[in-house]
């Protein structure tokens, strides 16, 4: 099987050679370039490079074309003031948004010009360039609750949650169309797969119910969208998942990315079979742990998921710049030696 | 006494049903019955925040309802305080230093954390986010701060934890101030081996943790 087969097969549900291997790593794609960070992250071709590279190196079977976090570029090209770090990971948004009189402020970004979008969409064709039709291209668009945070300060939207439910909801539906725009200009660009990436959904942060209500019904729109446009959505929220588990059959995504924090066990029983997990090794454990340990959770959470659910084998989260290598090496080596044991 | 005791429970469940309008006429009331303010911030607004701290433990309540309800016992207590005896005012238990480390922005449990740990009676200096090592570092020594909590919520961020423990025991002063640390990607192992007194999952946690160091 091609790389590409192998993650769609796993994503149908069908049969694989080996279980697939794809983690979320954008940022560790750095150690593959020999350009200092303040000009790599300017050039979207030697991004792609190593992206590609690191890719090779570790024997992926996707790769996440990407850079800096989704967040805040769509948040810069929407209008707020952004103070981003050299490496354009980390980067303090000022938000837009005050209260209902300033919604008119929202701009619906022209992701051939505004911000850092073009840079994002070049990067994704020369990644596509490079790896043609061998791997599928993940890329990550935030979600509409996160975004809402984005604009209006995560702190006053916890509050609003539940001290003005609908303003918070009139403002949630107005990032839909901007997320839309940037999903589908990756999408034009090359992407296969769109990651909806909604950390703000957490239940370590919400309940369910607040998920259902304000998060939930915008998430499906923007999912129907990415199917219109004829790739396939995913959706990821880091942190604790279980309790929402059970409501994704209904917000219809192929693939779900799960943090680390919740037992692969229960994540099976709570998931719909349809449903395509990916996940999910600690990324702090990956940065910290020996490799042997590395090795042992990696073969947990094969024996655990692989061959009994839908699945793609990664890590919970992002994986850190400062991750050993020898810890990804340990990952590969345990989802080979559980593949040959058939 | 009857009367104090009914009127600062139903200020409890006032502010756990989130009723705001409501703790701030109860409050009015309990001031009109000439109950000690002291009382009234201690054992009704505090005690119902707690209260709704173990809630949140067992996953009952989530950061917005504790959010608004610290933001109403800090508005009502602020307006208490200037009515408290002198000698009455509530007990400063210790100067409590607190920020996300350099190169991370996100504050959402760090401002929780500072909020609960005010409303606890700790003395809370926020320093906000991206604060640099040397930044906490003389303020721990300008404020002779008792406590240091750092926040990070990224795996390459909370190296800075790391390095700032190192700093403070470079420059002989690690004993002087006890540091607790807190965030997504940390944990009670990286506390231990980073050499932090004391780790913290969420706010909750934070402010009993911090009492237990008080010890």
């Amino acid at each position: 099987m091609t790389h590409r087969e192998r993650v769609l097969a796993a994503i149908r549900g069908e049969a694989t050679d080996r279980v697939p291997f794809v983690p979320q790593l954008t940022y560790f794609a750095l150690e593959f370039s020999s350009l200092p960070e303040k000009e790599l992250v300017r050039d979207p071709g030697a991004m792609a490079a190593c992206i590609a590279e690191c890719g090779k190196q570790f024997d992926f079977d996707a790769l996440y074309a990407g850079w800096e976090s989704s967040f805040n570029i769509l948040a810069q090209a929407m209008g707020c003031r952004i103070k981003a770090s050299e490496d354009f990971i980390a980067g303090e948004i000022e938000p837009l948004v005050h209260g209902k009189e300033d919604m008119s402020a929202i701009r619906v970004p022209d992701p051939s010009s505004d911000g850092r979008l073009p840079v994002h969409g070049e990067l994704i064709k020369k990644l596509k360039d490079i790896v043609g039709e061998e791997k599928l291209l993940f890329s990550y668009v935030p979600g509409p609750l996160t975004m809402a945070g984005m604009l209006f300060g995560l702190n006053n939207l916890m509050k609003t949650l539940i001290l003005d439910p609908d303003f918070t909801r009139s403002l949630i539906e107005r990032m839909v169309e901007p997320i839309e725009v940037f999903a589908e200009m990756k999408i034009k660009a090359g992407a296969d797969v769109v990651v909806i990436a909604e950390p703000t959904a957490s239940c370590s942060l919400i309940s369910s119910d607040m998920f259902k209500t304000f998060s939930g019904p915008c998430l499906a729109r923007i999912r129907a969208f990415i199917e219109e446009c004829g790739v396939i959505p995913s959706l990821h929220i880091c942190g604790k998942t279980l309790p929402v588990i059970g409501q994704l059959k209904d917000l219809g995504f192929s693939i779900f990315e799960v943090d680390h924090v919740n037992p692969l066990p229960d994540v099976l029983d709570a998931a719909d079979p349809g449903l395509c997990l990916q996940g999910n090794i600690d990324p702090s454990r990956l940065a910290m742990a020996e490799k042997e340990e590395i090795y042992s959770l990696s073969m947990t959470a094969l024996e655990t998921a692989a061959g009994k659910h839908r699945f793609i084998f990664s890590s919970g989260c992002e994986v850190g710049k400062n991750t050993p290598a020898a810890n990804l090496e340990a990952m590969v080596r345990a989802r080979n030696d559980f593949s040959a044991k058939g | 006494m009857d009367n104090q005791k009914e009127i600062l429970q139903k200020i409890e469940q006032a502010l756990i049903g989130l009723e705001e309008d409501r703790v701030d006429a109860l409050v009015k009331e309990a001031l009109d019955l000439q109950i000690p303010p002291l009382a009234i911030i201690n054992s009704g607004l505090v005690e119902g925040l707690r209260k709704m701290g173990a809630m949140f433990e067992k996953g009952e309540l989530f950061i917005p309802h504790l959010m608004v309800a610290a933001e109403i016992v800090e508005k009502n207590s602020d307006e208490i305080k200037p009515l408290l005896a002198t000698g009455e005012e509530k007990e400063n238990r210790g100067t409590v230093l607190i920020g996300t480390v350099e190169g991370d922005i996100h504050d959402l449990g760090k401002n929780l954390v500072g909020t609960m740990l005010s409303i606890g009676g700790f003395n809370v200096i926020d320093l906000g986010k991206d604060v640099p090592c040397e930044v906490f570092f003389n303020r721990v020594e300008s404020e002779k701060a008792n406590f240091l909590f750092l926040s990070a919520l990224m795996t390459t961020t909370m190296t800075r934890q790391e390095e700032m423990i190192q700093m403070l025991k470079d420059r002989n002063i690690r004993d002087h101030v006890k540091i607790a640390i807190g965030g997504a990607p940390v944990t009670m192992e990286w506390a231990d081996r980073i050499g932090a007194d004391g780790y913290a999952r969420d706010a909750v946690e934070a402010v009993k943790m911090a009492e237990k160091l008080l010890e």
